[in-house]
């Protein structure tokens, strides 16, 4: 390193300072990217249903659930697209069951928004049929809001 | 969106992880906050090298500042969907790796104050700083310098100068007034230029 002795030694410690990459931090990096892999973020589960609207269960009762985060996480596939992305997606739940989903879209300039909505809504829906099967109270209404238009890929702005 | 599924993001590990990372913040956090590893390995990646310098600085011990910037990002990932954008994410994770140093000050045993550092910086200078300039001896000075600071002085000593952060993100940060913050740099800033005064 260029050494500056007429620069205030402050001034250059702090320079240093900031140049320096802490000793191991390649390691933690990559222990700390293990960790957050490992954990499981709080979560609600979900009931699902058979394709005619019954209690998805065996012979013997048994039920079945999907994680809250298992289901967000399938949507945010679904509606991932090359001109809009989701930036939010909440799941209202009442008794375990999903009663409707709110998305958050950051579209493309340019798009047509409604067309974008239309096609997010459908996405959601089936995703939502194939992860939690028919919920007897009816399609879980899928409520779009674009929440920003960025100039350029919504997944870089 | 890489491994996991349509977020569209992709960690590259053959970049260099010093490069700037070509998403914004606000994309990575919203990719992360619905599930995607690459995503926050990207913030990982972006944030993680200055928030161990903070930590290290801070803590003065390589485990304990190891721990706290792991516990941070471990927080980080658990609440991602509390981060609204109020801040700005390096300001937030910043204040999560603050906590958990001073979480993990509160756990440990106190360091006495060492008050005859400056008497052997005071007998070094007899063999020469100046003959013997160098980085790294300039920065070893500083990082003695910065242990004898009061912990909020250090943090706030680092934020502004070695993280170049505004009065408002260092109050942020640090849970204190903008008043406060100018205060701890005020008197860290005396004692530092007093401490290091055999290298002028």
């Amino acid at each position: 390193m260029e050494i500056d002795v007429s620069e205030d030694p402050l001034h250059r410690g702090a320079r240093a300072l900031r140049e320096r990459r802490e000793p191991g931090w390649e390691r933690l990096s990559a222990d700390t990217r293990a960790r957050v892999i490992a954990l499981i973020r709080p979560t609600s589960r979900i009931l699902t249903f058979s394709p005619s609207g019954e209690a998805d269960r065996d012979e013997e009762g048994s039920r079945t659930w999907m994680t809250e985060f298992v289901v967000v996480e399938q949507l945010q596939a679904a509606l991932d697209h090359s001109r809009s992305a989701p930036r939010d997606i909440t799941l209202s739940l009442v008794d375990g069951t999903c009663r409707e989903v709110l998305v958050e879209l950051v579209v493309a300039y340019g798009e047509d928004l409604h067309a974008v909505a239309d096609r997010a809504r459908r996405a959601a829906s089936q995703t939502l049929r194939d992860l939690l099967g028919t919920n007897p109270t009816g399609a879980i209404p899928v409520h779009i809001s674009v929440v920003d238009v960025v100039d350029g890929d919504p997944h870089y702005e | 969106m890489g491994n996991a599924p349509g977020v569209g993001i992709q960690a590259s590990p053959a970049a260099p992880k010093s490069e700037p990372v070509p998403f914004s913040d606000a994309a990575l956090v919203r990719a992360a906050r619905l599930g995607d590893h690459d995503a926050f390995a990207l913030i990982v990646s972006e944030h993680g090298p200055a928030m161990h310098r903070f930590a290290a600085r801070t803590l003065g011990n390589a485990f304990d500042a190891q721990e706290a910037v792991q516990e941070a990002f471990a927080s980080a990932w658990r609440d991602l969907r509390l981060f609204r954008g109020d801040s700005s994410l390096r300001t937030w994770l910043f204040t999560l790796v603050s906590r958990k140093a001073a979480d993990l000050r509160r756990r440990r045993r106190p360091i006495p104050v060492d008050d005859e550092m400056l008497l052997r910086w005071a007998a070094s200078e007899s063999s020469g700083p100046y003959e013997h300039v160098a980085a790294a001896a300039l920065v070893t000075a500083l990082e003695e310098a910065l242990t004898e600071l009061p912990v909020r002085q250090r943090a706030a000593w680092v934020l502004r100068e070695v993280e170049q952060m505004s009065y408002e993100e260092i109050a942020t940060v640090l849970g204190v007034t903008v008043g406060s913050v100018r205060g701890h740099l005020h008197r860290s800033r005396n004692a530092l230029q007093e401490r290091m005064s055999p290298w002028r």
